[in-house]
Protein backbone atom coordinates (compact mmCIF):
# COMPACT_ATOMS: atom_id res chain seq x y z
CA UNK A 1 0.00 0.00 0.00
CA UNK A 2 1.53 3.27 -1.10
CA UNK A 3 1.03 6.52 0.77
CA UNK A 4 2.73 9.21 -1.23
CA UNK A 5 2.29 12.71 -2.61
CA UNK A 6 3.41 11.51 -6.05
CA UNK A 7 0.56 10.69 -8.45
CA UNK A 8 0.20 6.95 -8.71
CA UNK A 9 0.32 6.92 -12.51
CA UNK A 10 3.77 8.54 -12.34
CA UNK A 11 5.05 6.08 -9.75
CA UNK A 12 3.79 3.02 -11.56
CA UNK A 13 4.42 4.12 -15.16
CA UNK A 14 6.06 1.32 -17.11
CA UNK A 15 5.54 -1.30 -14.43
CA UNK A 16 3.78 -3.57 -16.95
CA UNK A 17 6.70 -3.68 -19.34
CA UNK A 18 9.49 -3.67 -16.73
CA UNK A 19 10.71 -7.26 -16.63
CA UNK A 20 14.30 -7.32 -15.44
CA UNK A 21 16.19 -10.60 -15.30
CA UNK A 22 17.88 -11.31 -12.00
CA UNK A 23 20.70 -13.67 -11.23
CA UNK A 24 21.94 -14.78 -7.84
CA UNK A 25 25.65 -14.81 -7.14
CA UNK A 26 27.56 -15.57 -3.98
CA UNK A 27 30.09 -13.15 -2.46
CA UNK A 28 31.61 -14.49 0.72
CA UNK A 29 28.72 -15.40 2.93
CA UNK A 30 26.32 -13.07 1.16
CA UNK A 31 24.03 -13.91 -1.71
CA UNK A 32 23.58 -11.02 -4.12
CA UNK A 33 20.57 -10.54 -6.32
CA UNK A 34 21.94 -8.87 -9.43
CA UNK A 35 20.14 -7.47 -12.45
CA UNK A 36 22.06 -8.56 -15.54
CA UNK A 37 22.78 -5.53 -17.69
CA UNK A 38 24.68 -7.28 -20.49
CA UNK A 39 27.88 -9.30 -20.72
CA UNK A 40 29.39 -9.90 -17.32
CA UNK A 41 28.02 -6.67 -15.95
CA UNK A 42 25.19 -6.38 -13.51
CA UNK A 43 23.59 -3.97 -11.13
CA UNK A 44 23.18 -4.97 -7.51
CA UNK A 45 19.53 -5.12 -6.50
CA UNK A 46 19.54 -6.85 -3.18
CA UNK A 47 21.89 -8.29 -0.59
CA UNK A 48 20.85 -11.40 1.31
CA UNK A 49 23.06 -12.06 4.30
CA UNK A 50 22.72 -12.84 7.96
CA UNK A 51 25.75 -10.68 8.81
CA UNK A 52 24.45 -7.14 9.31
CA UNK A 53 27.91 -5.72 8.55
CA UNK A 54 27.52 -6.83 4.94
CA UNK A 55 24.86 -4.15 4.58
CA UNK A 56 27.30 -1.39 5.53
CA UNK A 57 29.93 -2.41 2.96
CA UNK A 58 30.27 0.29 0.31
CA UNK A 59 30.66 -2.27 -2.48
CA UNK A 60 27.46 -4.03 -1.47
CA UNK A 61 25.05 -1.11 -1.72
CA UNK A 62 22.04 -1.45 -4.05
CA UNK A 63 22.72 0.06 -7.45
CA UNK A 64 26.45 -0.78 -7.47
CA UNK A 65 27.89 -2.28 -10.61
CA UNK A 66 28.86 -5.90 -10.11
CA UNK A 67 31.00 -8.16 -12.25
CA UNK A 68 29.06 -11.39 -12.43
CA UNK A 69 32.25 -13.46 -12.65
CA UNK A 70 33.63 -11.92 -9.49
CA UNK B 1 22.53 37.24 12.31
CA UNK B 2 22.91 33.60 11.38
CA UNK B 3 25.92 33.79 9.15
CA UNK B 4 28.36 35.10 11.78
CA UNK B 5 27.15 32.55 14.31
CA UNK B 6 27.99 29.70 11.99
CA UNK B 7 31.43 31.05 11.30
CA UNK B 8 32.22 31.04 14.98
CA UNK B 9 31.27 27.41 15.32
CA UNK B 10 33.35 26.04 12.49
CA UNK B 11 36.81 27.18 13.63
CA UNK B 12 36.06 25.95 17.15
CA UNK B 13 35.70 22.35 16.09
CA UNK B 14 38.45 22.64 13.52
CA UNK B 15 40.91 24.07 16.02
CA UNK B 16 40.50 21.10 18.29
CA UNK B 17 41.94 18.70 15.72
CA UNK B 18 44.49 20.75 13.88
CA UNK B 19 47.39 21.67 16.17
CA UNK B 20 48.66 18.21 17.06
CA UNK B 21 47.83 16.49 13.79
CA UNK B 22 49.08 18.76 11.08
CA UNK B 23 52.81 18.94 11.82
CA UNK B 24 53.00 15.18 12.21
CA UNK B 25 51.17 14.44 8.99
CA UNK B 26 52.92 16.92 6.77
CA UNK B 27 56.28 15.15 6.11
CA UNK B 28 54.59 11.80 5.82
CA UNK B 29 52.22 13.14 3.21
CA UNK B 30 55.02 14.65 1.16
CA UNK B 31 56.91 11.38 1.19
CA UNK B 32 53.81 9.50 0.20
CA UNK B 33 53.15 11.93 -2.62
CA UNK B 34 56.69 11.47 -3.98
CA UNK B 35 56.31 7.69 -3.80
CA UNK B 36 53.01 7.86 -5.64
CA UNK B 37 54.56 10.08 -8.27
CA UNK B 38 57.41 7.59 -8.78
CA UNK B 39 55.31 4.48 -8.82
CA UNK B 40 52.06 5.55 -10.38
CA UNK B 41 52.84 8.79 -12.16
CA UNK B 42 50.24 10.66 -10.14
CA UNK B 43 50.28 12.68 -7.00
CA UNK B 44 47.31 11.33 -5.14
CA UNK B 45 45.80 7.91 -4.90
CA UNK B 46 42.39 7.36 -3.39
CA UNK B 47 42.80 6.53 0.27
CA UNK B 48 39.99 5.22 2.42
CA UNK B 49 38.49 7.98 4.53
CA UNK B 50 38.89 7.66 8.30
CA UNK B 51 36.07 5.69 9.86
CA UNK B 52 33.29 7.88 11.17
CA UNK B 53 31.62 7.21 14.49
CA UNK B 54 28.45 8.78 13.13
CA UNK B 55 26.61 6.95 10.41
CA UNK B 56 23.99 8.56 8.22
CA UNK B 57 21.15 6.96 6.32
CA UNK B 58 19.43 8.88 3.54
CA UNK B 59 15.74 8.14 3.10
CA UNK B 60 15.14 9.44 -0.42
CA UNK B 61 12.55 9.21 -3.17
CA UNK B 62 9.90 6.55 -2.80
CA UNK B 63 10.13 4.18 0.10
CA UNK B 64 9.95 0.87 -1.68
CA UNK B 65 8.09 -1.89 0.09
CA UNK B 66 6.56 -5.14 -0.98
CA UNK B 67 6.33 -4.06 -4.61
CA UNK B 68 9.39 -3.36 -6.75
CA UNK B 69 8.81 -0.01 -8.40
CA UNK B 70 9.69 0.68 -12.04
CA UNK B 71 13.17 2.14 -12.62
CA UNK B 72 12.12 5.78 -13.13
CA UNK B 73 11.57 5.93 -9.37
CA UNK B 74 14.38 6.76 -7.01
CA UNK B 75 13.77 4.46 -4.13
CA UNK B 76 14.84 3.67 -0.60
CA UNK B 77 14.94 -0.07 -0.21
CA UNK B 78 13.69 -1.03 3.23
CA UNK B 79 15.11 -4.54 3.03
CA UNK B 80 18.57 -2.95 2.91
CA UNK B 81 17.98 -0.17 5.44
CA UNK B 82 16.68 -2.51 8.14
CA UNK B 83 19.80 -4.74 8.38
CA UNK B 84 21.91 -1.56 8.15
CA UNK B 85 20.18 -0.39 11.30
CA UNK B 86 20.94 -3.74 12.92
CA UNK B 87 24.62 -3.29 12.03
CA UNK B 88 24.60 0.27 13.38
CA UNK B 89 22.98 -0.89 16.61
CA UNK B 90 25.45 -3.68 17.30
CA UNK B 91 28.69 -2.06 16.07
CA UNK B 92 30.51 -0.57 19.08
CA UNK B 93 32.45 1.88 16.85
CA UNK B 94 29.26 3.60 15.76
CA UNK B 95 28.11 6.10 18.36
CA UNK B 96 25.22 7.84 16.68
CA UNK B 97 22.89 7.88 13.68
CA UNK B 98 21.85 10.77 11.48
CA UNK B 99 18.78 10.17 9.32
CA UNK B 100 18.44 12.45 6.30
CA UNK B 101 15.01 12.65 4.72
CA UNK B 102 13.98 13.84 1.31
CA UNK B 103 11.11 11.55 0.49
CA UNK B 104 7.76 11.75 -1.27
CA UNK B 105 6.36 8.89 0.79
CA UNK B 106 5.84 5.31 -0.20
CA UNK B 107 4.94 1.95 1.26
CA UNK B 108 3.17 2.26 4.60
CA UNK B 109 4.42 -1.02 6.06
CA UNK B 110 8.01 -0.47 4.95
CA UNK B 111 7.99 3.12 6.20
CA UNK B 112 6.58 2.12 9.57
CA UNK B 113 9.13 -0.69 9.82
CA UNK B 114 12.00 1.76 9.26
CA UNK B 115 10.45 4.22 11.74
CA UNK B 116 10.10 1.53 14.41
CA UNK B 117 13.70 0.42 13.86
CA UNK B 118 15.07 3.98 14.16
CA UNK B 119 12.93 4.53 17.24
CA UNK B 120 14.35 1.47 18.97
CA UNK B 121 18.03 2.06 18.14
CA UNK B 122 19.60 2.48 21.58
CA UNK B 123 22.20 4.97 20.30
CA UNK B 124 21.46 8.68 19.87
CA UNK B 125 19.54 9.38 16.67
CA UNK B 126 18.84 12.69 14.96
CA UNK B 127 16.71 13.23 11.87
CA UNK B 128 16.91 16.09 9.40
CA UNK B 129 14.14 16.80 6.91
CA UNK B 130 15.54 18.37 3.74
CA UNK B 131 13.41 19.25 0.77
CA UNK B 132 10.45 17.14 1.72
CA UNK B 133 9.32 14.56 4.23
CA UNK B 134 5.85 13.72 3.02
CA UNK B 135 3.23 11.11 3.88
CA UNK B 136 5.01 8.04 5.30
CA UNK B 137 8.14 10.23 5.67
CA UNK B 138 6.42 11.93 8.62
CA UNK B 139 6.60 8.96 11.04
CA UNK B 140 10.22 8.35 9.99
CA UNK B 141 11.10 11.98 10.72
CA UNK B 142 9.63 11.85 14.20
CA UNK B 143 11.07 8.42 15.03
CA UNK B 144 14.53 9.82 15.85
CA UNK B 145 15.36 11.02 19.37
CA UNK B 146 15.56 14.58 18.09
CA UNK B 147 14.31 15.98 14.79
CA UNK B 148 15.29 18.93 12.64
CA UNK B 149 13.70 20.47 9.57
CA UNK B 150 15.37 22.98 7.26
CA UNK B 151 13.64 26.32 6.78
CA UNK B 152 12.49 25.53 3.26
CA UNK B 153 11.61 21.85 3.69
CA UNK B 154 7.98 20.80 3.53
CA UNK B 155 5.96 18.02 5.08
CA UNK B 156 2.60 16.95 3.72
CA UNK B 157 0.06 15.23 5.92
CA UNK B 158 -2.86 13.78 4.03
CA UNK B 159 -5.21 10.82 4.45
CA UNK B 160 -4.04 7.45 3.19
CA UNK B 161 -7.19 6.59 1.33
CA UNK B 162 -7.65 9.55 -0.99
CA UNK B 163 -6.71 10.60 -4.52
CA UNK B 164 -5.76 7.21 -5.89
CA UNK B 165 -2.78 6.72 -3.65
CA UNK B 166 -3.79 3.24 -2.65
CA UNK B 167 -2.93 0.24 -4.77
CA UNK B 168 -3.41 -3.48 -4.67
CA UNK B 169 -6.54 -5.39 -3.80
CA UNK B 170 -9.70 -3.35 -3.28
CA UNK B 171 -9.24 -1.84 0.13
CA UNK B 172 -12.08 -1.70 2.59
CA UNK B 173 -12.74 1.46 4.49
CA UNK B 174 -12.03 -0.25 7.81
CA UNK B 175 -8.67 -1.55 6.63
CA UNK B 176 -7.56 1.88 5.43
CA UNK B 177 -8.77 3.42 8.64
CA UNK B 178 -6.70 0.92 10.59
CA UNK B 179 -3.57 1.67 8.54
CA UNK B 180 -4.14 5.35 9.12
CA UNK B 181 -4.58 4.81 12.85
CA UNK B 182 -1.24 3.00 13.02
CA UNK B 183 0.51 5.97 11.47
CA UNK B 184 -1.33 8.54 13.60
CA UNK B 185 -0.58 6.59 16.78
CA UNK B 186 3.10 6.36 15.93
CA UNK B 187 3.42 10.04 15.09
CA UNK B 188 1.55 11.30 18.14
CA UNK B 189 3.51 8.98 20.42
CA UNK B 190 6.86 10.23 19.10
CA UNK B 191 6.22 13.95 18.79
CA UNK B 192 4.55 16.74 20.73
CA UNK B 193 1.54 16.92 18.43
CA UNK B 194 -1.82 15.71 19.77
CA UNK B 195 -3.89 13.12 17.95
CA UNK B 196 -6.72 15.61 17.57
CA UNK B 197 -4.44 18.21 15.98
CA UNK B 198 -2.83 15.68 13.66
CA UNK B 199 -6.21 14.47 12.43
CA UNK B 200 -7.30 18.05 11.95
CA UNK B 201 -4.24 18.71 9.71
CA UNK B 202 -4.80 15.46 7.87
CA UNK B 203 -8.39 16.29 6.95
CA UNK B 204 -7.93 20.00 6.33
CA UNK B 205 -9.82 20.99 3.17
CA UNK B 206 -8.48 24.43 2.30
CA UNK B 207 -4.75 23.80 1.94
CA UNK B 208 -4.11 21.45 -0.97
CA UNK B 209 -5.40 22.03 -4.47
CA UNK B 210 -6.35 18.47 -5.41
CA UNK B 211 -6.49 16.70 -2.10
CA UNK B 212 -7.34 17.25 1.52
CA UNK B 213 -4.53 17.60 4.00
CA UNK B 214 -1.89 20.15 5.01
CA UNK B 215 1.51 21.21 3.78
CA UNK B 216 3.82 22.55 6.45
CA UNK B 217 6.93 24.53 5.64
CA UNK B 218 9.93 24.52 8.00
CA UNK B 219 8.95 26.28 11.16
CA UNK B 220 5.23 25.42 10.77
CA UNK B 221 6.15 21.82 11.55
CA UNK B 222 8.04 22.96 14.65
CA UNK B 223 5.29 25.27 15.87
CA UNK B 224 2.71 22.54 15.52
CA UNK B 225 4.89 20.19 17.59
CA UNK B 226 5.72 17.65 14.92
CA UNK B 227 9.44 18.44 14.61
CA UNK B 228 11.71 19.61 17.44
CA UNK B 229 13.71 22.38 15.80
CA UNK B 230 14.39 24.32 12.60
CA UNK B 231 17.99 23.77 11.55
CA UNK B 232 20.41 22.42 9.00
CA UNK B 233 23.28 20.00 8.83
CA UNK B 234 25.54 21.83 11.29
CA UNK B 235 22.84 21.98 13.95
CA UNK B 236 21.88 18.35 13.43
CA UNK B 237 25.45 17.08 13.73
CA UNK B 238 26.12 19.34 16.71
CA UNK B 239 23.03 18.01 18.47
CA UNK B 240 24.00 14.43 17.72
CA UNK B 241 27.52 15.03 19.06
CA UNK B 242 26.09 16.60 22.20
CA UNK B 243 23.78 13.63 22.71
CA UNK B 244 26.66 11.18 22.23
CA UNK B 245 28.76 13.09 24.73
CA UNK B 246 25.92 13.22 27.21
CA UNK B 247 25.43 9.49 26.84
CA UNK B 248 29.12 8.81 27.45
CA UNK B 249 29.30 11.12 30.45
CA UNK B 250 26.13 9.72 31.93
CA UNK B 251 27.74 6.30 31.90
CA UNK B 252 24.80 4.70 30.15
CA UNK B 253 26.14 1.94 27.99
CA UNK B 254 24.36 0.71 24.94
Amino acid sequence: MLWTVMPLDVVLAGSDSYRPSYVEIRRGQAVLLVEATGGNAGRLIRVISSDPNDYLKPELQPGMNINLNG
Amino acid sequence: MRQPQRRIQTPKTARRHRPDKQPAEQPEKTEEAVQNLNRLGQLTVPTPPPESDIHSIAIIGQIEGHLTLPPQNKTTKYEHVIPQLVAIEQNPNIKGLLVLLNTVGGDVEAGLAIAEMIDTVSKPTVSLVLGGGHSIGVPIAVSADYSFITETATMTIHPIRLSGMVIGVPQTYEYLDKMQDRVIKFVTKHSRISEEKFRQLMFCTDQLARDIGTVMVGKDAVEIGLIDEVGGLAQAVKKLRAMIEERQNGGVLH
